[in-house]
């Protein structure tokens, strides 16, 4: 436990110990959002809602709003801090309740240190708290592959929020830039619930990630990272359960190394991320009339778990852990949208079972996929109307699952089979 | 939940107001705080099993604040708090596999409303606050103390809550400094943590520092004086040692209560101030003092609970060491005897107003804790503190958020302190950003 102790003193501690204790000359910058929602499950892979009680044509509102203060302490120092009050119903078709849940949550609650003579681009930023977090600047709803706030690995569920195409974490994130274009973060972040006990219990666990990004002229963007997911865990009986034996097809333990292999919810991720802006290799003239975001491709893909092992829930299939998407911004400078995104995204995981006891995911019901169903699909738009106000929209079939209040998914995948589909709409306000 | 969001809306519509209306009488002040906490349960008495030795615990936490002036005279504070909490416990006895908890949880921090008389409202003479706020009356006490408020009555309970050395208030404060050495606070509050709810009590306190050697204070506090439901504030019969006669007193049967007086002393004194100017200035500004305080946690000796008063009687000291060389802020050492000493301490049915609750369970000859807390701010804006010791720790679960921690007098018994036996400690630490 020395080590983690140490971990956090050094994150609290470094990057700022140089610095002197005047008093502080603190600027507070107040900044705000609310919202009104409405979505429709206008096709599920559970029509009649028995399973899991959302039939089709289903109604998902949401009425939220936000307030984050900001305080800059001698320019160097930001703090942030953000909280949000939601309120969320949901009324199932055919005679199903309808529920109303209302929360008032963390969203942010950082500091940032920030280093250099430039400080709106400094060379060193050190990041302690809550944070959010976005490394693929052009994934509007899929993608966002590494961290456990959006996907997971043994077993690998991936997650879709509509509107929220980041990651939330908690714990140390240092980032440099150098020469305005290579960015590194390496982040010591705590796993943290998502919500509705998917896939990323125990929380607590520490992970290492180090990402890495390249950015030429205003042409291509690159980037990659790996994820050493739960590399320090609190209670490794929970993350690695004695019970949990690997077993090979003839049901036997598997051994490795002398030692009998355990499923674990251990894993290494690995990702990479790609986008290309072509109009920008054309004369100035002729992209005179295009917005900023139209015509870029990019693309992500990401292994949700580098080893193999075991002959049960498909871990021995590395490409069933590699989901791939990829986008194109559709130029829509004739109707003025701000974007509008076209997304479609490969995942051939196939499991359909329950996890059984003595796994580390006992007790949760991972993503019941059926066979044929490896492709997703999401159309997402943004129209800002007038400053501090815009209308979002997204119609497609992806990795939806229900939101409360609070912005805790649930459990389970609501579009699994053909020809499933939602849409949402959010009108929102913000400062 | 109503209460909590009616307090959140009344602050953004307070900031709201006086961003844009433009009203010079009305000057707002927006701030925020937020912090990273980790600490674990070293060992510990695991009297409920529910928390075992290495349990690891840890947080993340924002307060927002705006704070309004109007008219100089009057000024309005609102506050709420959002937190996250994870725990994550070893297995326990043959489990092969630990167990993790995770909650979150928002509630009002602080709304008040503070009316300041005299012509220099930050000197008043005499000030009225209404409202829910925060209440420190020893400057000193960094963990323990704070005694009058932090404890309860038949059964005496302790609270120790890490970096909240405070008592939150429901009520009337009435407040006067008299030529800045003499304050006096009265207070009207109503009991908001444990049950029962809604209680009222009177407390009045003093404080007087003549000069920078010493501050000496004192208080009472008739604790919930009137009852809303008195069946369920004063109810068992007391009985005889035989266990078969009731008690009378004054013509009528005794009754276990959970009313009770408390009375509280307190001191500090700074040596360091009895030397020459300039000849100490290598120590910091709480280098070196030494600070104590006391209560009663109930006057009234009866039945064979509460037939001896020395075990109602907790004391602490305190000694703030000098740490110039290491450039805290403070570093304060705490020591504290209390004699509550029931090892198997469970109300018999039907006999006291806790009928069916647990109370704390001390070992009979672990009288004493102690805590060793230190502060330091790195940067204006950035603080790092930390504690350990083996104080009146509790879990700081989400059944109680209001009051930090869970409630001492529960029909669980996880409520129930856990460091009591010999050997127990904790840690914890914590990095928190504030503006």
């Amino acid at each position: 436990m020395n080590l983690k102790i140490s971990l956090f003193i050094y994150a609290a501690v470094f990057g700022f110990q140089v610095i002197h204790a005047d008093e502080p000359d603190v600027k507070v910058l107040p900044s705000g959002f609310a919202y009104y929602q409405i979505g429709q499950l206008v096709s599920t892979s559970d029509p009649t809602g028995i399973i899991t009680g959302i039939p089709d044509k289903s109604w998902d509102q949401h009425a939220n709003f936000r307030l984050t203060l900001e305080g800059v302490v001698r320019e160097r120092l930001r703090i942030i801090a953000g909280a949000e009050l939601g309120m969320a119903t949901f009324a199932g078709g055919g005679g199903q309740p309808t529920t109303v849940t209302t929360a008032f949550s963390l969203k942010e609650a950082q500091g940032i240190y920030s280093f250099g003579e430039d400080l709106r681009s400094p060379f060193l930023q050190v990041v302690l708290g809550y944070f959010p977090y976005k490394y693929d600047p052009q994934a509007t709803n899929m993608g966002e592959y590494l961290f456990s706030y959006r996907t997971g690995a043994y077993a690998p569920y991936i997650i879709n929020d509509f509107d929220n195409c980041k990651s939330r974490l908690l714990g140390l994130r240092i980032s440099s830039t150098v020469f305005g274009s290579f960015k590194n973060d390496v982040l010591l972040t705590s796993e943290m619930p998502v919500g509705g006990g998917k896939g990323n219990w125990p929380i607590g666990d520490y992970s290492l990630s180090w990402l890495t990004g390249y950015k030429f002229e205003k042409i291509f963007d690159a980037g990659a990272g790996i994820c050493f997911n739960r590399l320090i865990p609190i209670d490794p009986s929970q993350t690695t359960p004695a019970s949990a034996i690997a077993l090979n097809s003839a049901g036997l333990p598997i051994i490795q190394n002398g030692d009998t292999l355990h499923l674990t919810m251990k894993a290494i991720k690995l990702m990479a991320r790609f986008s290309f802006d072509p109009k920008r290799v054309l004369p100035v003239d002729w992209i005179s009339d295009f917005a900023p975001e139209d015509g870029k491709l990019y693309m992500e893909t990401a292994i949700l778990g580098l080893q193999n092992y075991g002959a049960f829930y498909n871990y021995d299939d590395i490409y069933q852990r590699w989901p791939v998407m990829v986008g194109f911004d559709i130029p829509t400078t004739k109707w003025g949208l701000d974007f509008l995104s076209l997304e479609l995204e490969y995942y051939g995981w196939r499991e359909n079972l329950t996890i059984p006891q003595g796994t580390p995911m006992a007790n949760t019901t991972q993503d019941q996929y059926s066979g044929q169903q490896m492709f997703r699909w999401s159309l997402f738009a943004q129209k800002t109307l007038v400053k501090g106000f815009c209308i979002k929209g997204l119609v497609g079939k992806d990795h939806y699952r229900t939101v409360d209040a609070g912005g805790s998914v649930t459990n389970e995948e609501l579009l699994r089979g053909n020809g499933n589909w939602h849409y949402n709409l959010k009108f929102m306000y913000q400062f | 939940m109503n209460g909590k969001r009616l307090l959140l809306i009344s602050g953004v519509l307070l900031w709201l107001h006086a961003a844009y209306a433009g009203d010079p009488d009305i000057k707002v002040t927006p701030s925020a705080s937020v912090y990273f906490q980790i600490g674990q349960l070293e060992q510990t008495f695991n009297q409920s099993l529910s928390l075992p030795d290495k349990t690891w615990d840890q947080r993340c936490d924002l307060r927002l604040n705006l704070n309004a002036t109007v008219q100089d005279h009057l000024r309005i504070i609102v506050g709420a708090e959002a937190a996250m909490v994870t725990q994550v416990q070893p297995p326990i006895g043959n489990q092969s596999t630990g167990t993790t908890s995770s909650s979150s949880y928002a509630f009002p921090r602080e709304g008040q409303g503070i009316y300041s008389f005299g012509d220099d409202p930050e000197n008043s003479f005499l000030q009225i606050a209404l409202g829910y706020f925060p209440f420190k009356y020893n400057p000193q006490a960094s963990n323990m103390g704070e005694y009058l408020f932090r404890t309860g009555t038949y059964p005496p309970f302790l609270i120790n809550d890490f970096g909240d050395c405070e008592a939150r208030l429901l009520g009337l404060r009435v407040s006067s400094n008299l030529f800045g050495k003499l304050r006096l606070d009265a207070l009207f509050t109503s009991e908001t943590y444990y049950n029962p709810l809604g209680d009222y009590s009177l407390s009045l306190l003093a404080g007087f520092k003549p000069n920078r050697i010493i501050d000496v204070g004192a208080g009472v506090s008739w604790n919930r004086l009137i009852a809303l439901d008195p069946q369920a504030t004063t109810s068992g019969i007391v009985y005889a040692s035989d266990g078969i006669t009731p008690v009378m007193e004054n013509g009528d049967t005794l009754r276990y209560t959970f009313q009770g007086t408390k009375l509280m002393a307190r001191v500090s004194f700074d040596p360091k101030q009895l030397f020459p100017e300039g000849f100490l200035d290598f120590l910091g500004k709480e280098d070196g003092k030494l600070y104590g305080e006391t209560a009663i946690l109930g006057l009234k000796d009866y039945g064979s609970y509460y037939n001896d008063i020395m075990k109602r009687w907790p004391a602490m000291v305190g000694f703030n060491i000098p740490t110039t060389k290491w450039g805290l802020d403070v570093l304060s050492l705490e020591l504290e005897y209390f004699a509550f000493n029931y090892d198997q301490f469970t109300f018999p049915p039907g006999s006291t107003p806790t009928d069916g609750l647990n109370a704390d369970k001390y070992l009979s000859d672990n009288f004493f804790h102690w805590s060793l807390f230190a502060t330091k701010t790195v940067v204006g804006g950035l603080s790092i503190k930390g504690l350990i010791g083996k104080d009146h720790y509790r879990n700081t679960g989400s059944t109680s958020p209001w009051a930090g921690v869970d409630n001492p007098v529960s029909s669980s018994s996880d409520g129930g302190e856990l460091l009591v036996a010999h050997g127990d400690w904790h840690y914890t630490l914590r990095v928190m950003y504030s503006f």
